[in-house]
């Protein structure tokens, strides 16, 4: 199968990772273009999901696959390394970066993430529904903001993208057992936030 | 274990990160101890919540930002550099030494042949007695603009000419030296000529700035011992 590209050249969707690297590497930019394509949607879901901005999500990408080129040089072939893993980590880096760069100007004019531009799953029909998920977005929004940027990022790679701590440990580069402190610490805010709107009716009687 | 060490392990438990050891442990707690068992309901149903109120992942708008990557790209330092590449600071060091040696350069031969750059060294090359004709009309050449400058001498001459000129004068006067030696024995006349160049080169050489008197005398030599003159002759033998 093949991938087309607007100017007419092609690359094999299944064609070799680190060859298209190679290609990158030596100045080809259709490799390098085929290559960050297949790696951005998870990268930019990682970023809004860090940031709940399009824009701030936008720019976390840019700043990834230009940071990725700009160390493109740097990436190990010879231990069996493997592309998307390391582009992965950069973007987990860059979005830890943006947010400690743009947290105070956010904070000066707009909410970090504001929940206005952002839709959820909750395309409920009853408007009770639709406004308790809500209040709970709104709830989760808060309590994240008050996290380190750190936590946060612990928190959203275990939870939504669904890492184990020992791949979150890998990618940031830390202990296994801070990533599970730094977990526990986020995971206990977002719990005490959301006590009020949780009624203890909805969970006492349910069992293991 | 205490029930806050089994808080720790109710998260793990929940995102099936416990061995089975240690997830049957945390079971048999929350069987027994009621607090701990109301708080992995709670934290179920807070994970419940979170999945419910996930948000939907927009669309990047790809094609806005390959167009931001490619700029950012293209204002990367130092990048797709070839094998034998260098730092910036080595190039900026290189260029420094390249304008520095240049100078010499320049400063050397340039100014040496009187601001004449396709010009041999004449005064520095050895050249034998028959071929003196040559290197003289070359020397008169070089000597004519500085000479015909002060026989057209006025009071509003330009500082920064006569400093220029007192530069020109010094390399003639070396030139002149060793074109002395040369025509010596061969032609008292050019010797002649050249010892009367040589007076009016070193006034022009120890000229100072602002000097308003000594250019009127310079005219005057120029004129009383025909230099000018002589110049043309010499020139055209």
């Amino acid at each position: 199968m093949l991938n087309e590209k607007k100017n007419g050249l092609c690359y094999k969707k299944s064609m070799d990772e680190l060859a298209l690297v190679r290609l990158a590497r030596d100045g080809d930019k259709e490799a390098l273009r085929t290559l960050f394509e297949e790696n951005k949607r998870k990268i930019f879901s990682l970023a809004f999901q860090y940031t709940k901005n399009t824009e701030d999500a936008e720019d976390i990408l840019q700043e990834t696959f230009i940071k990725a080129y700009r160390f493109l040089d740097k990436f190990d072939f010879q231990n069996g390394a493997s592309f998307s893993p390391w582009l992965y980590r950069i973007g987990i880096n860059c979005s830890i970066d943006y947010l400690r760069r743009h947290k105070r100007d956010k904070e000066k004019n707009l909410e970090f993430g504001s929940l206005e531009n952002v839709s959820s799953n909750d395309a409920d029909s009853n408007p009770e529904h639709a406004r308790h998920s809500k209040e709970i977005r709104e709830k989760i929004e808060h309590v994240l903001k008050k996290l380190s940027g750190r936590q946060r990022m612990v928190f959203i790679l275990r939870h939504y993208q669904q890492l184990s701590t020992k791949e979150i440990a890998e990618y940031m580069n830390i202990t296994e057992g801070s990533v599970k402190t730094q977990l526990f610490r986020a995971v206990s805010a977002v719990k005490e936030s959301l006590r009020s709107l949780i009624m203890e009716s909805d969970y006492e009687m349910q069992k293991l | 274990m205490r029930c806050k060490n089994y808080k720790e392990k109710i998260i793990l438990y929940l995102y099936g990160e416990l061995d089975e050891k240690i997830k049957a442990e945390v079971e048999s707690h929350m069987r027994e101890c009621a607090d701990c068992g109301r708080d992995l309901a709670y934290t179920r149903e807070v994970f419940k919540a979170l999945d419910e109120s996930q948000d939907v992942i927009p669309e990047a708008s790809w094609e806005k930002c390959w167009k931001e990557i490619n700029k950012g790209i293209a204002e990367e330092p130092g990048k797709k550099r070839s094998f034998f590449a260098l730092p910036r600071w080595a190039y900026a060091t290189a260029a420094v030494l390249a304008i520095f040696v240049a100078g010499i350069l320049i400063g050397r031969f340039w100014l040496a042949l009187g601001g004449k750059p396709s010009r041999q060294p004449v005064a520095l090359s050895p050249v034998s007695a028959a071929s003196y004709q040559p290197v003289l009309q070359n020397f008169i050449e070089d000597l004519k603009p500085v000479l015909v400058e002060y026989a057209n001498y006025s009071a509003k001459k330009e500082k920064e000419v006569i400093v220029m000129d007192k530069e020109v004068a010094r390399n003639l006067i070396i030139q002149n030296i060793l074109l002395r030696r040369i025509v010596a024995e061969k032609n008292p006349a050019a010797l002649q000529f050249l010892e009367d160049v040589d007076i009016v080169l070193k006034e022009i050489a120890n000229l100072k700035s602002g000097d308003q008197q000594t250019p009127p005398l310079i005219k005057e030599l120029i004129e009383q011992r025909g230099i000018l003159f002589k110049m043309e002759i010499f020139k055209k033998i």
